[in-house]
């Protein structure tokens, strides 16, 4: 039993590397949003790729509301 | 028979037809807005937005009212302290410009996706990085090829509005929490699952492990558990110290006391290598609570960004008359500006008042919403509600400079009404456990006593100690309403706490204002009772000036008749005055228009005739002094209203209609929906609204008030439980304890049944949690409990509670 402590040490090791990666990557972000990414995956694009959406008019800020008409 | 307009859920006004075609099917749009929205939408190729959304669009109304705070993003000092610029790395001649904003209306991972792709391939946008949980949109763009307010029109295009983050230091904060939280959840998770491993050896094949092989294992174990219990058990006895500060009971005493006791003895068996060590109990159990309140945390940071007080708040606009008259955002103004204040209005800046007398309603400074009198002279502060007639203040303050620092301050203290965590629960859960320590410390001193060996005691302590550690018993609570929570959202119910979760179960007499709340004014028709055709013009110009509903009402068929005989609108400028609560008058083309309630038009009572003759009429005009007409609402009560309070009496609450409407009209509704006389109340003013919920309350009542915030905010306060409707106005919003995110009052018998429920559950898992605990305690003490069966039993107990409180869910 002597490969014991040298897999114990091995897998402790590999908990703090472990650790250590997680706290580097929640740093950049990615993990202050967990619903997003999982709901995005289902959109899908109507239009094949590489074409870019249309630009709604300039300078309009919010449309108007107006009074119901006929 | 309404529809609901496909985009942001309004109904659809009766004889209106705009229509999108989304996916082949003509839907219905309640106006132009969301018809232009819901266009830009389909052509870019985002039908998908529609399918897989699940709150509704901004209503075009909310839009507009945001729509000034998107002049923020030119004023130079947001832009020093938000936008960050800096050389680009790729190519140091151009740079760099990034900045957060927040949007309100992104709500779900389908507006992250929809405003994305929007944004995608613009020529100068970087990068764009939505986040549906905290409503926040990351930017970065290069500012010689596209400005941020190019892309902001792109982003209000298609139906969303940005909105000052109040405090960027507090939004950083904020995120900073967050981050932390998942750290010491991940700690303690992948902690407890690698202890298994060190653990079982000793679990299976205890008696025959050589001593060093137990002790490797042993150290290997208490390695890994002391981070768990010095980073992420921290927020537990954080929590613990605070709470004996203040001297107060809660369930995270119990949970300090039990955590480091088992650690402690732990670590006394390992330094010995004899004995038993609980250390995967003690990772298990703080990974089990840190799961728990970490997803009531989520859940219920979501609900509260639903309802994001600060974001909603429309942007003060002023009212300047010099040197340059018109509306515009208060930031703006500057010392030596005049503005005008109407009646109802607030006061959008510091100033010097420029009028003779009149009263204000300080409640924004001072919590207390009685009128104040105030001189000409004197100083008149930014948030005050001018109560009297029209005023003039000379502004005399920076207000550009104060803006961005009130709104940081709005922010951090919004924040800061922080939910309390102790809870009915909670400290029956921490009395019980402290029980069981005297329990303990009672069966120690004993068996002292009567010489037993501490071979002997001291493990079967330890064993009760950790057996009873309140795993399940500090769990009820949190999954319970973790689950209500979620199962509310779900429903379109916003709730601020917790607490009002017990609240509402608690509460005895149900309040309902009749305008807005069980009467949707916009379904409902207007007929002039007396007066001539010719009059809907000035009718028209006039009621426009108003938001109150019935106004809105009254302008909405006003316009209908003046398209179908094509004539326009009365030129030449109007100048309004609301009165709160009993009507408008305004001058226009040399006449005094009057619109409103009889004794607001008609204070000597000449007309009292006319009234007499045509009892139906509740809104009157007069032009010049004279009564020329009168026109009668009907109210249509809301689909949904006459089955709540049909269900409300079921359950045994008492149900009251108070409404400032004339009598006929509260009795013909109450009788619509099933309110009986005795219990409606009529013509009362916000004041004595107010009144009457207080008297109900002194009788020993539990009142909620249902409201939509217009003439209601004061009496939202007062009652134990305010729900606010989808409709109802921001402050009402902001101010109520339930948010309701649908249009309609289906979500109020879903939240009293789901919080009934959420209260027996959290009854089951403390009679479970405590029955346990109790089965147990008579094992431990015989000494009949090992480590295995400690943590076996920790996990179970907490599997039990977690299962039966995602019984809600379904």
């Amino acid at each position: 039993m002597e490969v014991l402590p040298l897999l114990i040490g091995i897998s402790l090791a590999i908990l703090a590397v472990a650790v250590w990666l997680f706290f580097r990557m929640s740093n950049s972000g990615q993990f202050d949003d967990t619903e997003g990414p999982a709901r995005r995956i289902l959109m899908d694009d109507d239009r094949p790729n590489g074409e870019m959406p249309p630009i709604p008019a300039e300078g309009k800020a919010a449309p108007s509301r107006q009074m119901p008409s006929h | 028979m309404a529809d609901a307009c496909f985009h942001c859920g309004e109904p659809v006004p009766p004889h209106t037809r705009w229509t999108t075609e989304i996916d082949g099917i003509a839907q219905p749009m309640c106006c132009i807005g969301c018809q232009s929205i819901s266009q830009a939408i389909v052509l870019a190729g985002a039908t998908a937005y529609y399918r897989q959304r699940t709150t509704p669009g901004l209503d075009v109304a909310t839009l507009e009212s945001l729509a000034p705070w998107s002049s923020l993003l030119n004023d130079p000092q947001w832009t020093a302290q938000h936008v960050e610029t800096c050389a680009s790395t790729q190519d140091q001649r151009h740079s760099i410009a990034r900045t957060t904003l927040a949007i309100e209306g992104l709500r779900c991972g389908a507006c992250s996706w929809l405003i994305e792709k929007l944004l995608a391939k613009t020529p100068g946008l970087i990068t764009a990085r939505a986040n549906a949980s905290s409503a926040r949109l990351f930017l970065e763009w290069d500012p010689d090829q596209i400005t941020l307010n190019r892309i902001a029109d792109r982003i209000s295009a298609i139906g969303y509005a940005i909105v000052p983050i109040g405090s960027a230091a507090l939004d950083t904060a904020r995120r900073d929490t967050d981050r932390v939280s998942l750290r010491r959840l991940f700690v303690a998770g992948l902690s407890s699952a690698q202890i298994m491993m060190y653990a079982y050896p000793e679990y299976l094949e205890g008696n025959t492990l050589d001593d060093d092989i137990r002790a490797l294992m042993r150290t290997a174990s208490m390695l890994i558990t002391l981070p768990v219990v010095l980073y992420s058990a921290r927020p537990f006895f954080d929590s613990a110290w605070r709470l004996l500060r203040h001297r107060q009971l809660g369930m995270d005493i119990p949970v300090s006391i039990g955590l480091l006791i088992a650690f402690g003895a732990s670590m006394g068996a390992w330094w010995t290598n004899s004995g038993e060590v609980y250390f995967d109990s003690v990772s298990m159990f703080v990974f089990l609570l840190l799961g728990t309140r970490w997803v009531e945390s989520r859940i219920r940071y979501r609900a509260s960004m639903q309802r994001d007080r600060l974001a909603t708040l429309p942007p003060t606009l002023a009212n300047r008359v010099a040197p340059d008259p018109g509306s515009i955002p208060a930031w703006t103004l500057r010392p030596g500006d005049r503005v005008r204040v109407s009646s109802g209005e607030r006061v959008p800046a510091d100033g010097i008042l420029q009028s003779p007398a009149t009263d204000i309603d300080n409640a924004w400074l001072t919590g207390e919403s009685l009128p104040a009198p105030i001189q000409a002279g004197s100083r008149i502060y930014e948030g005050a509600i001018n109560l009297g007639p029209s005023i003039e203040i000379l502004i005399d303050t920076e207000v550009a400079h104060s803006t961005l620092a009130k709104l940081s301050q709005l922010a951090e203290q919004a924040a800061s009404d922080r939910p309390d965590w102790v809870g009915w629960a909670d400290r029956i859960g921490a009395r019980f456990t402290f029980a069981i320590l005297v329990l303990a410390i009672g069966h120690v001193s004993l068996s002292i006593a009567v010489g037993v060996s501490s071979q002997q005691w001291l493990p079967s302590l330890i064993a009760v100690l950790v057996v009873t550690c309140p795993c399940a018993l500090s769990m009820a609570g949190p999954a319970a309403y973790a689950a209500a929570l979620a199962r509310l959202l779900e429903s379109g119910v916003a709730l601020s706490t917790s607490r009002t979760i017990e609240r509402l179960t608690r509460v005895t007499d149900c309040v309902f204002d009749k305008t807005g709340t069980l009467t949707n004014p916009l379904n409902s028709t207007v007929r002039m009772d007396f007066g001539s055709d010719e009059l809907w013009p000035r009718v028209f110009a006039i009621a426009r000036e108003s938001q109150h509903p019935l106004a809105i009402a009254i302008a909405a068929q006003a316009q209908r008749h003046m398209d179908s005989t094509h004539h326009a609108a009365p030129s030449g400028s109007i100048e309004a005055t609301q009165v709160a609560g009993l009507g408008i008058s305004a001058r226009c083309n040399g006449q005094t228009l009057q619109l409103g309630a009889l004794r607001f038009v008609d204070p000597s009572g000449t007309a009292r005739q006319l009234a007499h003759d045509f009892p139906s009429a509740t809104v009157f005009l007069a032009i010049d002094g004279v009564v020329t007409a009168g026109f009668s609402i009907d109210d249509v009560p809301r689909p949904h209203a006459q089955q709540l309070v049909g269900m409300l009496h079921r359950h045994c609450r008492t149900v009251w209609c108070v409404s400032g409407d004339r009598k006929e009209r509260v009795m013909a509704l109450a009788n619509k929906v099933g309110i009986p006389l005795a219990r409606s109340r009529w013509e009362f003013t916000p004041e004595e609204k107010r009144a009457e919920v207080k008297q109900l309350q002194s009788n020993g009542c539990v009142v909620l008030m249902i409201g939509d915030g217009l003439n209601d905010a004061p009496v939202l306060a007062q009652a134990d439980v305010s729900i606010a409707v989808q409709t109802a106005a921001p402050l009402a919003r902001q101010k109520a304890d339930i948010y309701l995110l649908r249009p309609g009052l289906q979500g109020i018998s879903v939240a009293i049944e789901v919080c009934q429920k959420a209260k027996h559950l959290l009854n089951q898992n403390l009679v479970w949690a405590l029955g346990y605990n109790l089965v147990v305690i008579p094992f431990a003490l015989a000494g009949a409990i090992s480590p295995l069966t400690a943590s076996i039993g920790m996990a179970a107990s907490s599997l039990a509670v977690v299962l039966n409180s995602a019984r809600l869910l379904r």
